[in-house]
Parts: structure tokens; C-alpha cells; sequence
């Protein structure tokens, strides 16, 4: 979801536009009409856009590790000079995160690049799903997502700190979030995305450690975001929530916070059964109630880490923790933007019935929240 | 020790106490040698170090660059070299000039980068500035980061517009951020430097690939490489990947080549600066030698009272160390002042000839200053050296009737003269050896040998010509000026060793000027000719930006053509040009049309007739090569040159050798066609238009400045304008020779008035007795000034050989050697005539004062001095 972390840009990259460019981005409106796999690809018509993979993996042995894998695409072209014809017109800037969490060594680990397209350095291509940043890609293969990212060691000679090489295949159809095509965001015609997501991904790959490559497999979720202008100005943060329970259904939930501690009327969620129907929830039909706390000795934000979870209407009840603690993304230098996205596990129940869960929590504004660098 | 430092206090100080004057004149003139020395050196060094520095702004930590030399890196290379696995980061830079458009026209070096990426080493960017807030300027073609210094200097705030000359068009640019010394910001670690030259700027690559002219091309790529990477092994298998041309090398060995570059130059502002050492240490022993003979008898006593051979000798190296020493403080800070006031006259001399020089801050450490120090206690030693011998060499309790005269132009004296002359004839045949010499590294190290030698050989002849012309001038001057006159010229070769070094220091100084005029006026007189016949069109067409220093400035696209519409044209020739590289020393590659040239120019060759050899060069796809090309490299018609172009690698065979006096680089040329065919380049950076026979010449340029629009910035230059350009150039080069050549005479005229102010002491008991029997104030002053005028007399005659001998080595084998290129030698009579009066002026007025000290003396204490 995110939305912050690219919002956080915006101000930075697309603030002060000079030129009467003539080029206006299109704004996200009801009636939009998903169509896939052609929606998985790039909207260069929307000024921000973004792909991102969380999930739960396992390693033969039983070693358990979280990851994240997410591209952003701002584009800048209501400001640049079309007729300029140098290639490093930043027509769009792509930013991409990578964090791994080792649940069992209990270490986070995060890296992150910033490029614009310029002689083929990064790009999302708009006919086709394929994106990347250096040789951080990920690609749709015949049906297939494919992730393939790697982190040098610092030192030539030794082995990637991480490399990973994963296969996520749907196991349900896209999910289109809110109403009508439009996820809603605030109040007003346009303070929205097109937002899908794949709840279900069954993952199989390699996950390369310092050296030690990892047969992994697990559960993935993907969200894939695009719109325009569709962050409210009061708003100041974001707690947003997947999970995918052992019963087979899947919940997806976001707070967008306001300035002077209310919540967005607009903030909502999505449930997805065993089947692959979903329901829409609107913010009356469920409950985030933070239950435990995390300070960032490196920040100094304070993220509620923990949670107690309720959808009455479906007979959710949840609580919520983090696989780890220490989960923060520091990202000076690219989207300068420090947030908390990690690993959660979840146990309670759905329908009435006991149900436990994997997840990932993302909880942004809570330190230094509009930290620009650029 | 005690014994010398009492020695010290005993006799040398209240020598040098007793003649203030003529101690401080010592170390002026030392003050000055070290301080000129130091100049230059510093200055040389400050050069170095701005390019240095330039290149580490945005690249502080690379380990290697990569680039292609004259045409840019085409980009789409980059995503090849990033893959490399042990690059860490590859950061892609444009560098190039923008030129204010005010009246100032100060030349921006502009570094274009990709600012998602690339953050200054040496600065950091302060973008809220005062007033507005924090706003990204990616995505702004017209936002500009310049420092704060220079925003400041003129009262430019974030958010104000500068107007510059890029190329051949005018833009205006917005100031979006400053860039801040990281000293000052106390972040990012900054470098040893911490400095910013005021003049960098800094651009985003989108905004500034259009408008310096570079789109589709890198300048230089930086790489970081990874902890641990062999740095040679990646070079080696990124220049295996890379095209044919593209340069993978070290920083350092970039700068390396700025100062090979600039190697000739340099060498030989240095050598100039030696020369005024060198006056300096002839002053050190004249002031010795004469201190000397006016003591001998203390030092008798001294000797007879037990003071030891070595005593003696150690007290007068001390006085001349103690000299060195002071002088050489004093040149220290004469040379730090000297070099703020020169450098920024060096800098635009290399960024005319060279390249761009954003140099404008001084770099000195302590280690120059030393050396200055040393170099003035070293030289002051070495002078020292043969007085203190003499010295030694003063028997004890010798008998002295007379005090301190002593004549040394006894048979022993004319002996020694004769002797030291022959040897000084002797040694000529070695520098005609050292001339024949080949250039070893380039450099025309036999030549500037020869050329010492030569200066030696006029040291060593000095004293008999001193016999010589107070000889041939007594009865002369006898019958013109009377006894006083007659009396001067016995005197002035009775005082053979002191008036021997003051010839000798005024004539070495006056030689490097004569010889240095004569080399100038013929080398400016070979470059006027050459321009008069190779330049042949009405007018030529060339960016502004060009004009105000921009080296890489290009003319719009299809402006050929355009021109060639207008009335009243009858041809046009496009000029284009690219610095490029030929085994691996920076060349000048450039194209004309040459049939056109084969139809209107002259071009002057070395060898064969225009026709036959443009004839040649365009069907067999040859090349034209500059004289100081062939030269450099050794390639004469019927070689083959190879160059990697953009295409590949291309073979051409030298067709001919043409004069050429606008780069010592070595020109090589090709015909237009073959040059756009196989660089790919289509840039014009200037076009030569042939006006129809009878055409308004000021119709025409007017219609050339109105054809490119008013936002062109495009200047049209009439042939004359031109020609006159060239030659302001020309003399601007040469502004910091004359510079030290005068120097070098404020010195030895330091000299004439040191040595006039000592004989006049020296004399005073003869000159109390000759105004005692008769002879007028007046009379004494004439004396006095008849000396000086002997003097300056022998040293003009000396002078003026040496001078003629050293043109001579200067014209034919030091610039043939360093720079490549035949001067037609010739005598400017004019050059001699005023270096003779010049001389004779300088010994006049530096008599003025010794002749009335002398005059004034009242007789009975003159006599009393006895």
C-alpha cells in the first residue's frame, strides 16, 4: 500500500512545477476497468505508481524469514520539458526497497535504489509487466511473477550479503480494493488509486545469505497502486495490514491518521475468502486497536507494533505481533522516507472458528515523516 | 661553534651593520631571485591542483574514470560498465564551459550529473539559500547551483536568473541552490581541500546535456569500486568490453594529463625564474667579494691573533647563509605576493591556450615555502663559496699600507682574466653540444643546458672584458670628460672582481631579455605571416561563447547552409574540431573543407605545393598534420596515423606538413567529409565565409548576426578583427615573460647601485684627497656616474652577444623542441638598441645616488675615514 512513502515525495519531486507543461496526469475515477495482465504493467498516465511484495517464506530446516520487495514510479512529466531530448529526462523517477527479515536470527536487514530511466539504468515498461532498477527486477513469465534482486557484498570476492530469486504464482485472481475501480483515499472526486492486490502468492525460489543460497518457499502478497493526486493534505500517517490466514481467506486493512489524532472516514479494508469472492469494509466495519509499542532507538519514532484486530460483521478476531521488533526502514537518500514494514504473525479467529496467519504491517508518520533529502 | 658565533658578531656584523645600505640591497636582490622563483612555482603548482580539485568535486573517491577522449562516452555504455561486479558505483558526469552574458564574462565550469545519484565530495548544496523554501529542481532545464561565493560576489540570491552564453545561444538560467565548501558544513568527511573554486557550477545532466551540447554523451563516468577490487584488473577487462577509444584511467592520471599538457609551458616559466636566481646570487657575491678586500686587513689580524683558516672562511659562508636566510624570508613573502598578483593572468593564459582553469585560489604549503627558504640560504652559500676562499686565503698580520683598496688588476689579475675567459671560450663548444641534443622526454633539456653554458661562458668572460673596455674607454672618455672621467675608468678596471660580477649580473639579465625579445618579436612576426597567408576569408562565424574562453562551443546545426543562402556569399568552410588522444598524449584533430582551400587558401607547408598535396589528401582520405605534430611524434609524409574514432580505428597516410602556431599539441587534419564520416560529428564550431567579389563587407556581417535570431549568441569576426585577436593572444602569453625579464633587470640594476655605493666608500679617503686638491662636487658626481656608464657600457656589449646566442637557442632548439614549431628568425634592431639603453639608464640612475652620497661627503671627514 504506502501510499506515505510515495506521498512523502511529492512535495520533493513534483512541488513548484515551472513550466505551463502542458501534460496533465489523469486522476483516479470510479468506473475504471481492471483488466489483466495488461493492469500490471506501468500507467505512465498516473503520476505514481507501485508494485509491492511482501510475504512469509520458509527454508528447508524450518527457518523463517520475511521479505519485501517494492518499486515506485513517480513520474515528473507535467514538469519536465518535453522537448528536451537528452535521456536523462527524469520523465520518472523509480525508487525500489528491499528488506529481508531473518526471523530466526532475529535480524533485519534493508537496501534501497533510486534512478531514473536515463540509458537504460531502470524502467517499468507499459505494454508488458517488467520493472527494474539496475539488476533488481521483477517480471510477470507466463503467469509467473519473478523476483530477482541482488546485494554485493562490500568487499569483492564475497558472496552476495543477499540475493533473491523467487517464483510467486497467483493462486487466486486479482482483487480490486473499494468501489466501483477506486480505492478511495479522502474525500473529493480523484483522492484515489486503482488498487489491486494478489492475496494468495505461492512462492518458491532461493534466498542467498551471505554466501548460503536457501531453497525457500511460502506465501507472498502483492499490491500494485497507481494514481495522482490522491493524498488528503491533513493527512499525516498509515497503518496498513495484510494478512493470510490458515483457513484459507485473506484481510486487508488501512488507517490513514489524521493531524489531531482522528482517522480518514475513507480509510477501509478488503476481505477475501477460501473462494476468491471478497467483500469491501468500510471503516464502521472494523476495528485496529494498537496494543504494544516499539521505539526506534535510531529514529525515535515510537510504532505501535502490536495489535488487537475485529471485523464483527465477519467474526474476525485477531491479535496481531511482530515477528521482530525492529523492522524500520531508514531511506535517506532515495525516498528519504522512514517507515516500519514488517513480518507479523497473527492468531485468533475467523467465523467463529480458531485461525492463526502471516502477514505484513506497514505503519508510516510515525518518525520524521516528511524527511526530505534531495 | 663559540668561535664563530663570536667571529660572527665580531666582524661580519658590524660590516653589514656599517653598510645598511648596501645590505639591504643584498637582500633585495636574493629577496627577489626566491621571491620570483616561488611565484612561479606556486603559481604552476596552483594550476595543478584546480584541475586536480575540479575533478575531485564529483569524484572524490573514484578509483577509475572512464571516458573517450574529444567525442564523449556514448551513454548507452553505462548500464555495461555499472554490471562490472566490482564497480560500486558508477556516477556519469558532462563537464563543460557556460560564459556569462554580461560584460565580465566570467566562465562557469559547469559539471552536469545525475543528481539522483551523484552528491559533491568536496561541497555540499545548501538549496534553501535565504528566501524560498526546500523545492527539488529535477526535472528544471534551467536550474543552476553555483557557489555561494560567487552568488554572493554578485548579489545573485536562490531563485535569481543568470544570463549565460552556452554555446551559440544565449540562455538564462535560474540559481535553485548553493554549493557550500563541506569544510564549512563540517559533513560528508571533506576532502584535504574543503575548497571550491568560486567559478564551478552545478547542473542536473538533463538540463545540462542540451545545453552544453552533449546529449547522448558522458565526459567521464566515476567509479567507486568495491572494498578490495584490483583496480588494474578492472581496467584491464573494462577496456576489453569497451569500444575502441574509450580511455578507462586513474583520476590522477587525468590530471596527469593536464600536466603533460601543460609540461612545456610550465618548464619553461621556471627556467625564467631561475634567471632572476641567478642575478640574485652574482649580487650575493659581488657584496662578499668586495667585503673581502675592504677587510683584508682585519682579517690579517684575525689570522695573526690566532684565528684559524677555516675561522675566516666559516664567518663569510655565515655572512652569506645569513643573507640567504633573510632574503630568502623576505622572497617568501615577496613570492606569495607575487604569485596572488600573477595567477590570474597564468590561469587565462592556459585556459586560452590549453584548457578551461578554474583557478583562482592559491595553494601553498609549507613545503614551498621551505623550499623558497632554502633555495635562497643554498644559492647565497654557493655565492659565498669563492669570497670566503679568497678570504681564507689572506695571510696573517699582512702589511697594509692603504687599508681597504686593493687592486686586483695586477699581472696576476690579467692572468686570471685571460685564463677564466679562455675557459669561459672553451666551454661554448660544449653548449654547441648540448644544442645538438635530441629532446629527452619531450623536453628540451640540451637547450636549456646549452643556454646555462652560455650564461657561464659570459661569467667567465666578464673580467677581461672589464680590462677591455677600461682599456679602449680611458683615453676615450679622457678627452670627453676630463681627469674625472680618466680617473673613473682607471678605477673601474681597478676594481676588476666586483666590477666584473656587476657586468656579468647586468649583462645576464639583460641577455635573457634581449635574447627573449628576439625570440618573441620573430615569433610573432612568423605568426602574423602565417596568419596573413592561411587566413584568407572576409569573415569568420563563431560561438560567443568561444570568444569568452569556452573551448568546446558549437555553432547550430545546418548553419553551413544557411549561410551559404545569404547574398553576397560565395563560399563557406566549416571548422571542426575535437581534442582526442594519439598514443595516448592529447592531440587536436579538426577538418575543413579542403578542396575549398585547395580553390582559396594558402596553407603554408613545409613540404611540396598546396595543390598537389590537398589534391592528395582528399582522394587518397590522408591527413594534413601540424608541424609540431610531425615533430612530436616523428611522423613526416609517407607515415601512417592511427586514430580510434567513434567508426573504429582509422588508418590515414600523412600527406602533408603544414605550419600551424595555434596549439603545441600537434594539429592533425583531416578533410571534412572523411572527418564527419568517421567521427559521426557534425558540429561546426566555426565557419570561414568567402564574400563574392565587390560584396559589402559590413552588409554581409550584419546579415550573418541577424541570421541565427536574438537568442543567439554568435559572434562575427572580420578577417582584420581576427588577425588582431590572434596576436592580443599572442602578446598575452608572452606578458609573463617580459614580466620576469624585467624583473630580472630590477635586480642587476639592485647590483650596478650596490656596487657604486660600495666603490664610492670604498674611495672615500681618494675622493676627500681629490676634492682637497681641487677637483668640484660636480666633478666627484660625474665620476662617480662615468663609472656607472662603464660599466653598463661593458655589460650592454656583453649582453647583447649573449642575448644574440641565446635567441639562438631559444628559436631553433628549446621551442623547436618543446613546443614543435620553426620560427623564422630575425634581429629586431629596435630590441637591441633599447636593451643597451636600457642598461646605460638603469646604471645612470642608479648612480644618482652613490654620485651625490659621493659629492656631498665633506673633505676632512672623507679624509678622517682614512
Amino acid at each position: 500500500m504506502s501510499k506515505l512513502v510515495v506521498g512523502a515525495l511529492l512535495p520533493l519531486l513534483a512541488a513548484g512545477s515551472v513550466l505551463a507543461a502542458p501534460f496533465v496526469y489523469r486522476q483516479a475515477l470510479p468506473g475504471y476497468r481492471f483488466e489483466f495482465p495488461r493492469d500490471h504493467a506501468s500507467h505512465e498516465a498516473f503520476r505514481t505508481e507501485w508494485w509491492y511484495y511482501t510475504g512469509n517464506l520458509t527454508a528447508e530446516g524450518g527457518r523463517r524469514f520475511g521479505f519485501q520487495v517494492t518499486f515506485f514510479r513517480v513520474g515528473l512529466r507535467d514538469r519536465v520539458n518535453p522537448d528536451n531530448p537528452s535521456r536523462w529526462r527524469p520523465d520518472n523517477v523509480y525508487f525500489a526497497h528491499l528488506a529481508v527479515t531473518d526471523i530466526g536470527e532475529g535480524r533485519f536487514r534493508y537496501w534501497h535504489r533510486t534512478s531514473r530511466a536515463g540509458p537504460g539504468l531502470a524502467g517499468a515498461a507499459s505494454d508488458r509487466y517488467a520493472v527494474f532498477i539496475g539488476d533488481w527486477r521483477a517480471w510477470l513469465e507466463g503467469g509467473v511473477h519473478r523476483l530477482s534482486l541482488a546485494v554485493p557484498a562490500d568487499r569483492v570476492g564475497q558472496p552476495a550479503e543477499v540475493r533473491l530469486d523467487l517464483a510467486l504464482e497467483p493462486t487466486k485472481p486479482p482483487v480490486v480494493h473499494g468501489r466501483d475501480g477506486v480505492s478511495q483515499k479522502a474525500a473529493g472526486l480523484g483522492r484515489a488509486s486503482h488498487y489491486y492486490s494478489l492475496t494468495r502468492l505461492a512462492v518458491t525460489g532461493t534466498l542467498g545469505l551471505d554466501g548460503r543460497d536457501l531453497s525457500v518457499d511460502g506465501l507472498a502478497w502483492m499490491d500494485h497502486e497507481f494514481g495522482s493526486n490522491q493524498l488528503g493534505e491533513d493527512q499525516v500517517g498509515w497503518d496498513w495490514l495484510s494478512l493470510q490466514l490458515s483457513d484459507g481467506s485473506e484481510l486487508m486493512l488501512y488507517r490513514l491518521r489524521l493531524k489531531g489524532g482522528g482517522v480518514e472516514p475513507a480509510s477501509s479494508g478488503t476481505v477475501v475468502r477460501p473462494d476468491g469472492s471478497s467483500r469491501h469494509l468500510v471503516l464502521a466495519d472494523f476495528r485496529m486497536t494498537p496494543e504494544g509499542t516499539w521505539t526506534s532507538r535510531a529514529s525515535g519514532g515510537t510504532y505501535p507494533v502490536r495489535w488487537r484486530i475485529e471485523v464483527p460483521s465477519e467474526r474476525i478476531a485477531l491479535t496481531v505481533e511482530p515477528a521482530l521488533e525492529d523492522q524500520e526502514l531508514r531511506t535517506e537518500g532515495s525516498t528519504g522516507v522512514t517507515y516500519w514494514e514488517g513480518a507479523v504473525v497473527a492468531r485468533g479467529e475467523n467465523g467463529g472458528r480458531p485461525v492463526d496467519g502471516r502477514g505484513y504491517l506497514e505503519l508510516t508518520g510515525y518518525a520524521r515523516p516528511f524527511d526530505t533529502d534531495i | 661553534m663559540t668561535g664563530l658565533s663570536a667571529l660572527v658578531r665580531r666582524v661580519t656584523w658590524p660590516s653589514v651593520a656599517a653598510h645598511k645600505g648596501r645590505s639591504l640591497l643584498t637582500l633585495a636582490g636574493i629577496a627577489i631571485g626566491v621571491g620570483v622563483f616561488l611565484a612561479v612555482r606556486l603559481a604552476n603548482v596552483s594550476i595543478t591542483e584546480a584541475f586536480a580539485t575540479s575533478l575531485d568535486l564529483f569524484a572524490g573517491s573514484a578509483q577509475l574514470t572512464v571516458s573517450r577522449p574529444g567525442f564523449g562516452l556514448d551513454e548507452t555504455l553505462l548500464p555495461l560498465i555499472e554490471a562490472d561486479p566490482a564497480v560500486a558505483r558508477a556516477e556519469p558526469q558532462v563537464v563543460g564551459t557556460l560564459v556569462t552574458a554580461d560584460p565580465a564574462r566570467e566562465i562557469l565550469l559547469v559539471y552536469g550529473i545525475d543528481v539522483l545519484r551523484s552528491r559533491p565530495t568536496t561541497a555540499s548544496i545548501d538549496a534553501a539559500g535565504g528566501d524560498g523554501e526546500d523545492q527539488g529542481f529535477l526535472g528544471e532545464d534551467d536550474a543552476l547551483l553555483v557557489t555561494r561565493r560567487f552568488a554572493q560576489g554578485r548579489g545573485l540570491r536562490v531563485g535569481d536568473r543568470l544570463e549565460v552564453l552556452a554555446g551559440s545561444r544565449r540562455a538564462s538560467l535560474r540559481i535553485r541552490g548553493l554549493l557550500v565548501p563541506a569544510e564549512a558544513e563540517g559533513e560528508r568527511g571533506g576532502s584535504a581541500s574543503g575548497f571550491l573554486e568560486r567559478t564551478v557550477a552545478v547542473m542536473d545532466l538533463a538540463a545540462a546535456q542540451p545545453l552544453l551540447d552533449r546529449v547522448g554523451r558522458l565526459d567521464a563516468v566515476a567509479l567507486t569500486l568495491r572494498e578490495g577490487a584490483d583496480a588494474d584488473a578492472v581496467r584491464a577487462r573494462l577496456t576489453a568490453a569497451l569500444p575502441d577509444g574509450v580511455v578507462v584511467d586513474r583520476p590522477i592520471e587525468r590530471s596527469g594529463q593536464v600536466d603533460q599538457m601543460l609540461d612545456a609551458f610550465r618548464l619553461n616559466l621556471t627556467i625564467l625564474s631561475l634567471i632572476a636566481l641567478l642575478v640574485g646570487v652574482l649580487l650575493v657575491y659581488n657584496t662578499l667579494t668586495f667585503s673581502v678586500v675592504q677587510r683584508r686587513r682585519e682579517i690579517g689580524i684575525l689570522r695573526a691573533i690566532g684565528v684559524s683558516r677555516r675561522g675566516v672562511e666559516a664567518a663569510f659562508l655565515a655572512e652569506g647563509v645569513a643573507y640567504g636566510a633573510a632574503g630568502g624570508l623576505l622572497g617568501v613573502l615577496l613570492g606569495l605576493a607575487l604569485a596572488k598578483g600573477t595567477l590570474g593572468a597564468m590561469a587565462r593564459t592556459v585556459s586560452v591556450l590549453y584548457l578551461h582553469a578554474p583557478v583562482e585560489r592559491l595553494r601553498v604549503d609549507a613545503g614551498d615555502l621551505l623550499l623558497g627558504l632554502a633555495v635562497g640560504v643554498l644559492v647565497s652559500a654557493a655565492a659565498a663559496f669563492a669570497p670566503a676562499r679568497a678570504a681564507a686565503g689572506v695571510p696573517p698580520r699582512e702589511p697594509i699600507a692603504l687599508g681597504a683598496a686593493r687592486s686586483d688588476t695586477g699581472r696576476a689579475g690579467r692572468r686570471r682574466a685571460r685564463r677564466l675567459a679562455l675557459a669561459g671560450l672553451a666551454i661554448l663548444t660544449f653548449a654547441g653540444l648540448l644544442a645538438a641534443l635530441p629532446p629527452w622526454h619531450g623536453r628540451p633539456l640540451g637547450g636549456y643546458g646549452a643556454a646555462f653554458v652560455v650564461l657561464v661562458a659570459a661569467l667567465l668572460v666578464a673580467p677581461v672584458l672589464v680590462l677591455a673596455v677600461g682599456r679602449a674607454a680611458r683615453p676615450l672618455v679622457g678627452r670627453l670628460g676630463g681627469p674625472a672621467a680618466r680617473l673613473a675608468a682607471d678605477h673601474f678596471v681597478q676594481g676588476l672582481r666586483r666590477n666584473a660580477a656587476t657586468v656579468a649580473a647586468l649583462s645576464v639579465s639583460l641577455a635573457m631579455l634581449v635574447s627573449v625579445w628576439i625570440m618573441v618579436s620573430a615569433f610573432r612576426a612568423t605568426v602574423e605571416a602565417w596568419i596573413a597567408q592561411s587566413v584568407r576569408a572576409d569573415l569568420v562565424v563563431t560561438p560567443a561563447a568561444r570568444l569568452g574562453g569556452s573551448r568546446e562551443a558549437s555553432l547550430p546545426a545546418g548553419v553551413v547552409e544557411r549561410i551559404r543562402a545569404l547574398p553576397g556569399v560565395a563560399e563557406v568552410d566549416a571548422f571542426r574540431g575535437a581534442d582526442v588522444r594519439y598514443e595516448g598524449s592529447p592531440i587536436v584533430l579538426g577538418s575543413g573543407d579542403l578542396a575549398l582551400q585547395l580553390r582559396r587558401g594558402r596553407l603554408p607547408f613545409m613540404a611540396g605545393t598546396p595543390a598537389d598535396v590537398l589534391d592528395e589528401v582528399v582522394a587518397r582520405r590522408g591527413a594534413l598534420v601540424s608541424e609540431s605534430f610531425a615533430r612530436r611524434f616523428d611522423r613526416w609524409v609517407g607515415s601512417t596515423i592511427t586514430l580510434d574514432l567513434p567508426a573504429g580505428r582509422r588508418s590515414y597516410p600523412v600527406v602533408g606538413v603544414f605550419y600551424d602556431y595555434t596549439t603545441d599539441r600537434g594539429l592533425v587534419v583531416l578533410d571534412a567529409a572523411t572527418y564527419v564520416a568517421d567521427t559521426g560529428r557534425r558540429d561546426v564550431q566555426s565557419a570561414a565565409v568567402y564574400l563574392e567579389p565587390g560584396a559589402d563587407l559590413e552588409g554581409a556581417r550584419r546579415s550573418l548576426e541577424s541570421l541565427f535570431g536574438p537568442d543567439a549568441a554568435v559572434a562575427v569576426v572580420s578577417n582584420r578583427e581576427l588577425r588582431a585577436r590572434v596576436l592580443d593572444i599572442f602578446d598575452q602569453t608572452f606578458a609573463i615573460t617580459f614580466a620576469l625579464e624585467l624583473i630580472a633587470v630590477v635586480v642587476s640594476a639592485i647590483a650596478v647601485v650596490n656596487t657604486l655605493v660600495a666603490s664610492t666608500i670604498e674611495r672615500q679617503a681618494e675622493l676627500g684627497i681629490l676634492r682637497a686638491i681641487g677637483l668640484g662636487r660636480a666633478d666627484i658626481g660625474r665620476l662617480v656616474r662615468a663609472e656607472a656608464g662603464l660599466i653598463a657600457g661593458a655589460a650592454s656589449l656583453l649582453g647583447v652577444v649573449v642575448g644574440i646566442a641565446l635567441s639562438l637557442i631559444l628559436v631553433f632548439v628549446i621551442n623547436r623542441q618543446a613546443f614543435g614549431w620553426t620560427i623564422q628568425y630575425h634581429l629586431p634592431p629596435e630590441a637591441l638598441a633599447t636593451a643597451a639603453a636600457l642598461a646605460v639608464g638603469t646604471a645612470l640612475v642608479a648612480a644618482t645616488w652613490p654620485a651625490r652620497r659621493a659629492a656631498a661627503q665633506p673633505i676632512a671627514q672623507a679624509v678622517r675615514y682614512e
